[in-house]
């Protein structure tokens, strides 16, 4: 008796063990990645840098790298880039932050789960589908109202960037409002304030620290976003003096110039890559350092500087915001500008351009305190309020037309080219299918799927479980929201040079997969850490107070009670990696019309097909294809609420 | 050590992080007897507790010094903080019922039988003996005979408590330690458990920390009065409330506290 029960818990000892050493290995996966990522892009990225001089290729004003005496100035495109996710966010606030107000105060609460699905569809559409919104649309309807009949652009990158960016504003802001104490705004209205000015003065502003987090998080997907951008941005790669020119941006140009170029022009779109992977880090570290504000610090500030605050208006906190930022950019200007000054002559054209749009801001400010100075004279605020709460109100209605809109362009321009032949008829040059697209989209998929949730799972179960506080963890999680910020293009460029490159795999579905299943890693991770957490800790202690080990615990209490997390995890990955498109331009290699035979044939998926037929011959194609997707992500969406529903329903919650 | 101390602390010493939560506690717990923690909040009670079947060791940032032994339990007499105690079948001899009902998220059946599968037990007529045989002793089988497989969460909380007491018991433990386990129940609810307590004495030990004097009067042999970490009188029950000899603990019985 006595020695049986020895080797059992003996044997349970060693099972521990190696289960704990396991879930590590999988967890230090994702450090691992983000080291290769940064270790191959930076040691192929440098030396293209040192050749070309650091300061020729981030301030040169012109590329031209087929030129006899080839030349790679990429400022053109740095400032593309800026300018295109700078006016996207900007357009997502002046919507995003009201239709977050109007769900969290205003909507009829009959209509507000409804907006708010309607808002998460639109985070599900994939990208390249906006693309394609962006050339049926977009650009036609921009080009007759262009000066100059361009409808390509800044212009147009920007209306498509706000859109895709619009979730995120929305669920980020909207989560910071619902954490504000309720507490708070009984308080305002308890002192007599109305509804509105309580939402906007007082609720508003102690959600600041969440609104930042969604700005910058939306600044980092604008930055990163490639395949939309790539269809309406046109493409050359000039300065950009218009929002109604062909211009370039830094995600655009690898996409494009990766695939077809070679020699030394790919090492500097790596060097491209590394530039981008730069600006990624840079907004995580700042993402970082919101987050680690301490929560009852920042509280207790916010309640004091809505004190002194307390006769201003929201609009002007915002704008006092700009104004900082403004004040930054003159002491940029006076310092580094200066001497930039020197070395470029065309470009301080646009730091004039931005100046004047910062003054406008000053005189946008201005305005809004003459109003309302006159308003707290005549003691009639409260209009005021009446009319940002009206704004909530047309803002979110806008964005449920939006997202309408995009759904009837797209079903009405593809519906009638949708067919059981078109679907899943034999490829021809007059008559393309989309056999290959799907046989591709499956096994990517598919790899995708292989590695990245039980890797991820593992080091989710870790970082719960065996790591709460443990002193490497800081680190770990590190890796992991970088992982998470690095743009998708980076990755393609990533498997672009470690699998099809170094491997020699060339262009094939494996080497899509691999680099999809890194990128989806971060996602996966986070899903289910937030479902293990969720569980509540008193299961465990239940679990072990029965004398149930931490593996018997983790894998039969707290696993089976997060399921419905990690089924909403696949789902997301499944989602994302069907409309990943950036990732496998540069990794599966596109090739539209042969059927792959196994995973080292190259091949497409569906969404590399719509930015195939869209660049082509085939529009309509595109729109068809376009459909597809967005019924395939549609049943993704349904079959989420389905698992979630009958899991919850099956523990008897 | 006299024989019938079946658990035996010794200058105990526990600290969260800096802060020293026991300041040195030394008693012996009965066998056979209910002993019951009493004393204001914050004070301990909990933590000791905990120490029992080192449930501590999942919190963070506790570090226990001093020994607690354990007499007559098969297979683990000794200090249970030596090193190479089995905690897992520490755990399995020295139960526990929490606060809250804790039940797990699955059916009432395979609530009880966690605990017996963990420790290997497989088959399916052993199990039901096992649950029923539990049930009944934690006075809850009339209720839920006909419907074993329903989800343990939908019962009410004074059923779930039950729940717990019954998964406690079967995995068949030596010693039963109670953490305040009637404080979120109504008076039936509480009056069952109380009475389970009584009848379950026979065959446990059973340590008990309650707010309720009125309930450590009626259904403890012993109890141990604590104040800020220190155990300030411990004896039997009659005469740590007929005749404390502590001041505080006085003040404290007899409502004058603070
Ligand atoms: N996980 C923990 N981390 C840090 N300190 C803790 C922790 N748990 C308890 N403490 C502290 O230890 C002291 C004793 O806590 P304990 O829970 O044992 O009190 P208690 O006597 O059970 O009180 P109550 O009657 O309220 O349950 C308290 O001061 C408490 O703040
Ligand atoms: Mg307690």
């Amino acid at each position: 008796m006595t020695i049986q029960q020895n080797t059992t818990s003996k044997f349970i000892h060693v099972r521990e063990r190696v289960i704990k050493y396991s879930l590590f290995s999988s967890a230090m996966f994702s450090v691992i990645a983000l080291f290769a990522i940064v270790v191959f892009l930076l040691s192929r990225g440098i030396p293209a840098i040192s050749q070309v001089g650091l300061w020729k290729f981030l301030f040169g004003t012109d590329w031209n790298p087929n030129a006899s005496t080839p030349v790679y100035g990429i400022f053109p495109m740095i400032l593309g880039s800026i300018y295109v996710t700078g006016l996207a966010t900007i357009i997502s606030l002046i919507f995003g932050l009201f239709i977050a107000i109007f769900l969290y105060k205003f909507c009829p609460k009959k209509f507000r789960s409804t907006i708010e699905q309607v808002i998460n569809l639109l985070a599900a559409v994939p990208s390249i589908v906006y693309g394609l919104f962006g050339i049926m649309i977009v650009v036609p309807v921009l080009r007759e109202i262009a000066p100059n009949f361009v409808g390509h652009g800044i212009l147009a990158s920007s209306i498509i960037l706000s859109i895709m960016v619009l979730p995120t504003i929305v669920s980020i802001s909207l989560s910071a409002l619902r954490s504000v104490p309720r507490e708070l705004y009984e308080g305002a209205l308890a002192l007599g304030a109305t509804r509105e000015q309580s939402v906007f003065k007082v609720i508003f502003p102690a959600a600041r620290s969440g609104v930042y987090t969604a700005i910058i998080l939306s600044i980092g997907r604008a930055i990163g976003e490639t395949m939309a951008v790539i269809m309406v941005i046109g493409g050359s790669p000039q300065m950009p003096t218009s929002l109604f020119q062909s211009i370039d941006t830094l995600t655009a140009l690898i996409a494009r110039s990766a695939r077809e170029e070679s020699g030394f022009l790919v090492e500097v779109l790596i060097a491209v890559g590394v530039v981008l992977l730069f600006f990624a880090l840079i907004l995580n570290y700042i993402l970082m350092k919101i987050k680690e504000r301490k929560v009852a610090h920042n509280y207790k500030i916010q309640l004091k500087k809505n004190n002194e605050k307390a006769n201003r208006s929201t609009i002007v906190g915002l704008t006092k915001f700009i104004i900082i930022v403004q004040e930054y950019w003159k002491i940029f200007w006076q310092t580094i500008g200066k001497s930039i000054k020197f070395v470029l002559t065309k470009p301080i054209y646009y730091f004039a351009y931005l100046l004047k749009i910062t003054r406008l801001s000053l005189l946008w400010y201005k305005f809004w305190a003459w109003i309302d100075t006159w308003w707290s004279v005549h003691n009639r605020q409260t209009i005021k309020y009446k009319i940002l709460k009206w704004w909530t109100y047309i803002a979110s209605t806008c964005g449920v037309l939006m997202l309408l809109a995009i759904l009837y362009f797209i079903i009405s321009g593809g519906l009638p080219y949708l067919s059981w032949e078109f679907i899943f008829g034999k490829y021809t040059l007059d008559n393309p299918t989309l056999m290959p697209a799907i046989v591709g989209t499956l096994i990517v998929v598919g790899i995708a799927l292989v590695i990245a949730i039980p890797i991820g799972v593992a080091c989710a179960i870790f970082l719960s479980e065996y790591a709460r506080q443990a002193r490497g963890v800081k680190y770990l999680r590190l890796a992991i929201d970088s992982l998470a910020a690095i743009p998708s293009i980076v990755y393609g460029l990533f498997g672009f040079i470690v699998f099809v490159g170094i491997f020699g795999w060339d262009y094939s579905l494996i080497a899509g997969g691999l680099a999809l299943s890194i990128m989806t890693l971060p996602t996966v991770i986070r899903i289910t850490e937030e479902s293990l957490l969720a569980v509540h800790h008193t299961y465990r202690e239940a679990s072990r107070a029965l004398g149930a080990s931490k593996v018997r615990t983790t894998f039969r209490i707290v696993l089976p009670s997060s399921l419905s997390g990690i089924g909403n995890a696949m789902i997301q990955t499944i989602g994302r990696a069907i409309s990943e498109s950036a990732v496998l331009i540069l990794t599966i290699g596109m090739v539209v019309g042969v059927m792959p035979s196994n995973i080292l044939s190259p091949g497409t998926t569906l969404s590399l097909n719509i930015y195939y037929f869209g660049n082509t011959l085939y529009p309509d194609q595109a729109a068809a294809t376009g459909v597809v997707l967005l019924i395939l992500v549609l049943i993704l969406n349904l079959g989420l609420s389905l698992i979630v529903k009958l899991l919850s329903k099956k523990q008897g919650k | 050590m006299a024989n019938n101390q079946i658990i035996t602390i010794t200058d105990l010493h526990l600290y969260y992080g800096k802060v020293e939560a026991l300041k040195g506690i030394n008693m012996s717990i009965a066998r056979n007897e209910v002993t019951s923690f009493i004393g204001p909040s914050g004070c301990g009670k909990s933590t000791l507790l905990r120490c029992i079947n080192r449930m501590n060791d999942l919190i963070d940032n506790c570090v226990v010094q001093g020994n607690i032994y354990i007499n007559g339990i098969h297979g683990l007499d000794g200090n249970i903080y030596d090193k190479n105690v089995d905690i897992n079948a520490l755990r399995k001899h020295i139960g526990m019922v929490f606060q809250k009902p804790n039940v797990f998220p699955m059916s009432i059946y395979d609530n009880i039988a966690f605990g017996p599968r963990t420790h290997g037990v497989k088959k399916r007529s052993d199990l039901d003996i096992i649950v029923e045989d539990s049930l009944k002793k934690a006075g809850i089988w009339n209720e839920t005979k006909d419907n074993l497989k329903k989800s343990a969460v939908s019962l009410s909380g004074g059923q779930q408590q039950r729940i717990c007491i019954a998964r406690a018991l079967a995995v068949q433990p030596k010693v039963l330690l109670m953490d305040e386990p009637t404080s979120a129940l109504d008076p039936l609810s509480t009056a069952t458990i109380e009475e389970l307590c009584e009848n379950l004495k026979e065959q446990y030990t059973i340590v008990i920390v309650t707010h309720n004097m009125q309930q450590a009067t009626r259904i403890s042999d012993k109890t141990a009065f604590f104040l800020l970490g220190e155990i300030l009188e411990f004896g039997t029950t009659e005469q740590v409330f007929q005749t404390p000899r502590n001041i505080q603990c006085e003040n404290y019985i007899t409502g004058r506290f603070g």
